[in-house]
C-alpha cells in the first residue's frame, strides 16, 4: 500500500503531469526534427521496415526458387538484380534478407539491453562491493573484441542464426550494463528517489518504476547504434560460414557465395552489400539524431 | 610514472585470467566430447573413457581450468585436431603478417582521419565538411569485407578488363607493398571514419578555447594556430581512439584476410572454422584476445607518457602535494 502511495505521489499521474509528459515528448520530437540527417535516417529505416514487412508482396520470386536455366544472369527487367549461381532471383533474396537482418540485429540488441540493463541497474543502484565485483567481470568481457567473442561462441555451439543472435547479445551486454550503470548512479542521487524511499517503496519498485524510465534515453540511443553494429556482425559471421545456413537468404551468406563468382557475376556481390550498407546507414543516421535529441551529452 | 605503469601491469593479470576463463568456459560447455572427436566415431566406450581420463576431462571444472591456465602461461594454446600441431606456433608464424596489415590499415586511417578531420573542423558547416561527415557515416556503415570485395572488383577485375593489367593484386602476399595496399585500405576505412569524427569533434572543442583566440590575436598564421596550437591538444583523445581501433583491427582482420586470401592469423582461424577444428578456433581467439588486451595496455601506458596531466597526477600522489594532485 505504501509502495503504491509512493508511486502515485512520485509519478504524479495527474492531468498536469500527463500534459507535462506530452510536452516533453513534443520537445524531444521538436529537437529530433531539427536534425535533417536524423529525419533522413528515419525515412530510410521506414523504407527498410516496409520492405521487411511486405517482403512477400515485393519479392517477384520465391527466395529459394531455383531455375538452373537462368544461372548467373545479369540484371534485367525480369530479374532486377540478376540471378545467382543456382538461378535464384537476387532481388527477391535481398528483399527477404531484410527480414532476417533486422530480426537478428533487433533481437540480439533487445536481449543484451534486458540483460545489460538489469546488471547495470543492480551495479549502479547498490554500488560498493556489488558494483566493484560486477564491473571487474564486465571489464574482462570488454577486453575481448565482440567479433572474436562471437566467433568463439558460435563456432563452439554450431552455426545458426539463433546462436549468432545469442553470441552478439553476450558481446553487447557489458556495453549496455556500463551505460545503464552510469545513468542509474546519477539518477539515484536525485531527490525524487529519496522521496520514494521515504514513502516506503522497495528497491525493486524504485529501480523499475522510478530509475529505469529515467535511464532509458541513453539506452535507446546506444541501442539504435548497436542494432547497426549487430547487423554488420551477423553479416560478418555468416560471411565466414558461422551464421545462416543455405538456402536462408542472409546478406552475409549471399556475399560469401558471391565472392566465388565476383569475376563473372558482380551483381551477386554488389547488391547484398549495398543492402547491408543502406540499412546500417539508416540506423546510424537515426542513432546520431536520437543522441542529439535525447542525450546531447553524448554528442561527439 | 613508474607507479602508473606498474598499476597498469597489475591490472593486466586478472584480465588475462578472465579472458582465459571465458574461452575455457565456452570450450567446456561445447556440446560433444573432445575425446570422441579426437578418436573418431569408430572408438569403443572403453577407448573413449581412457582418452577422457588421459585428457583430464573427468576432473572438476576448476581443476581443469587451473591446468588449462597453467598451459596458457607456458604457451600451450592447444593442438589442432587435424594436424596435431601446436596452435601457438601456427599463430606466431602468421601473426606478424596480421600486425603488418593492421599497422598499414591504421596508418591509412590516421592519415585520412586526422587530415580530413582537421579540414572538416576548420571549415565547419561548409560543403567540404558535409562531404567529410558523409564519408565518415558511410565508412562506419559499410561492412569491411564487402568494401574489400568491391576494391577487388574495381581495381583488379574491372581495371584489368579495361587496361589489360591489374592495378593491385587481389590476393596473396607475393607482391610486397602492392599486395598490402587493398587489404590495408579495406581494413583502415572504417577506422578512418571513426578517427575523423573524433578529430573533428576534438578540434572543434579546442578551437573555441581562449588560448587559440590569444594565438590568433598575436597575429600567428592560421596554419600555425591550427596545426601547432590546436591539433597538438586535440590529438590526446584521438590517440586513445587510435589505440583502441588498433586492437579492433585485429578482429576486423579476420574478414579482410579472408577476402584477400592474406596469410594472417585471422584467415587461419576462418580456415579452422570451415574445417571444424575447434581447438584452433578457441586457441586462436584466445591468442588474439590476449594480443588485443596487451595492445590496450600499451595504449594506456603511452597515454600516460603523452598526456602530462596523467604524469603530474601520479607524481602528485607520490609526493602527496595537494595542489598538484588537483592538477592545478
Amino acid at each position: 500500500m505504501a509502495a503504491k502511495t509512493s508511486d502515485q505521489a512520485v509519478a504524479m499521474t495527474t492531468p498536469a503531469a500527463k500534459k507535462k509528459k506530452r510536452s516533453q515528448r513534443a520537445e524531444l520530437w521538436r529537437r529530433f526534427k531539427k536534425s535533417k540527417t536524423a529525419l533522413i535516417g528515419l525515412g530510410l529505416l521506414a523504407l527498410v521496415l516496409v520492405t521487411a514487412i511486405f517482403a512477400n508482396q515485393i519479392a517477384p520470386h520465391p527466395y529459394d526458387g531455383m531455375n538452373l536455366m537462368v544461372r548467373r544472369q545479369p540484371p534485367s527487367a525480369e530479374y532486377l538484380m540478376g540471378t545467382d549461381h543456382m538461378g535464384r532471383c537476387v532481388f527477391s533474396r535481398v528483399v527477404y534478407g531484410t527480414r532476417i537482418s533486422l530480426v537478428v540485429g533487433f533481437f540480439a540488441v533487445l536481449l543484451s539491453a534486458i540483460a545489460g540493463g538489469t546488471i547495470g541497474a543492480i551495479s549502479g543502484f547498490y554500488g560498493d562491493k556489488v558494483d566493484n565485483f560486477i564491473m571487474r567481470i564486465i571489464d574482462v568481457v570488454l577486453s575481448i573484441p565482440p567479433i572474436l567473442l562471437a566467433i568463439a561462441i558460435v563456432s563452439a555451439f554450431g552455426g545458426s542464426l539463433v546462436n549468432v543472435m545469442i553470441a552478439i547479445a553476450i558481446g553487447y551486454t557489458p556495453r549496455f550494463a556500463r551505460v545503464v550503470r552510469g545513468s542509474v548512479m546519477t539518477i539515484k542521487e536525485d531527490e525524487f528517489i529519496d522521496a520514494a524511499r521515504v514513502l516506503g517503496a522497495s528497491d525493486y519498485r524504485i529501480i523499475t518504476k522510478h530509475i529505469m524510465p529515467n535511464a532509458l534515453a541513453p539506452v535507446i540511443v546506444q541501442g539504435t547504434l548497436f542494432v547497426a553494429m549487430a547487423i554488420l556482425q551477423a553479416a560478418g559471421l555468416s560471411f565466414i560460414g558461422l551464421g545462416a545456413q543455405p538456402p536462408t537468404p542472409e546478406w552475409g551468406a549471399m556475399l560469401s557465395t558471391g565472392q566465388n563468382y565476383i569475376r563473372d557475376a558482380w551483381w551477386m556481390s554488389v547488391f547484398p552489400g549495398l543492402a547491408i550498407a543502406f540499412t546500417v546507414l539508416s540506423l546510424n543516421l537515426l542513432g546520431d539524431g536520437l543522441r542529439d535529441a535525447l542525450d546531447p551529452r553524448l554528442k561527439t | 610514472m613508474h607507479r602508473y605503469i606498474i598499476k597498469r601491469l597489475i591490472y593486466f593479470i586478472p584480465v588475462l585470467i578472465g579472458v582465459s576463463l571465458i574461452v575455457f568456459t565456452i570450450m567446456y560447455l561445447t556440446p560433444g566430447c573432445p575425446a570422441t572427436i579426437r578418436l573418431g566415431d569408430q572408438a569403443t566406450t572403453e577407448q573413449i573413457e581412457r582418452m577422457r581420463e588421459l585428457m583430464g576431462l573427468n576432473r572438476p571444472f576448476l581443476v581443469q581450468f587451473g591446468s588449462y591456465l597453467w598451459g596458457v602461461v607456458q604457451g600451450d594454446f592447444g593442438r589442432s585436431l587435424h594436424t596435431n600441431r601446436p596452435v601457438l606456433g601456427e599463430m606466431l608464424i602468421r601473426f606478424p603478417n596480421t600486425m603488418m596489415l593492421a599497422a598499414a590499415g591504421m596508418a591509412i586511417a590516421v592519415v585520412i582521419g586526422i587530415l580530413v578531420g582537421v579540414l572538416s573542423s576548420v571549415k565547419q558547416y561548409s560543403f567540404a565538411d558535409t562531404i567529410a561527415m558523409l564519408f565518415a557515416l558511410v565508412g562506419i556503415s559499410v561492412p569491411n569485407f564487402w568494401f574489400g570485395m568491391m576494391a577487388i572488383l574495381v581495381f583488379a577485375v574491372w581495371w584489368s578488363g579495361a587496361f589489360g593489367y591489374s592495378l593491385f593484386p587481389s590476393s596473396g602476399f607475393d607482391d610486397g607493398i602492392r599486395s598490402l595496399f587493398l587489404p590495408a585500405l579495406t581494413l583502415g576505412t572504417s577506422s578512418a571514419a571513426i578517427v575523423l569524427r573524433m578529430t573533428r569533434s576534438s578540434m572543434l572543442e579546442v578551437l573555441r578555447q581562449d588560448y587559440i583566440r590569444t594565438a590568433r590575436a598575436k597575429g600567428l598564421k592560421e596554419r600555425v594556430v591550427v596545426f601547432k596550437h590546436a591539433l597538438k591538444n586535440a590529438l590526446i583523445p584521438v590517440i586513445t581512439v587510435v589505440g583502441l581501433q588498433f586492437g579492433f583491427l585485429l578482429g576486423g582482420a579476420v574478414f579482410t584476410e579472408t577476402v584477400f586470401s592474406f596469410p594472417g592469423s585471422g584467415r587461419f582461424i576462418v580456415e579452422a572454422i570451415r574445417s571444424r577444428d575447434l581447438m584452433v578456433v578457441q586457441g586462436g581467439v584466445l591468442f588474439l584476445a590476449i594480443a588485443f588486451s596487451f595492445i590496450n595496455l600499451l595504449v594506456d601506458i603511452l597515454y600516460g607518457v603523452i598526456d602530462p596531466r596523467i604524469r603530474t597526477q601520479y607524481k602528485a600522489q607520490r609526493w602527496n602535494i595537494p595542489w598538484l594532485r588537483r592538477g592545478k
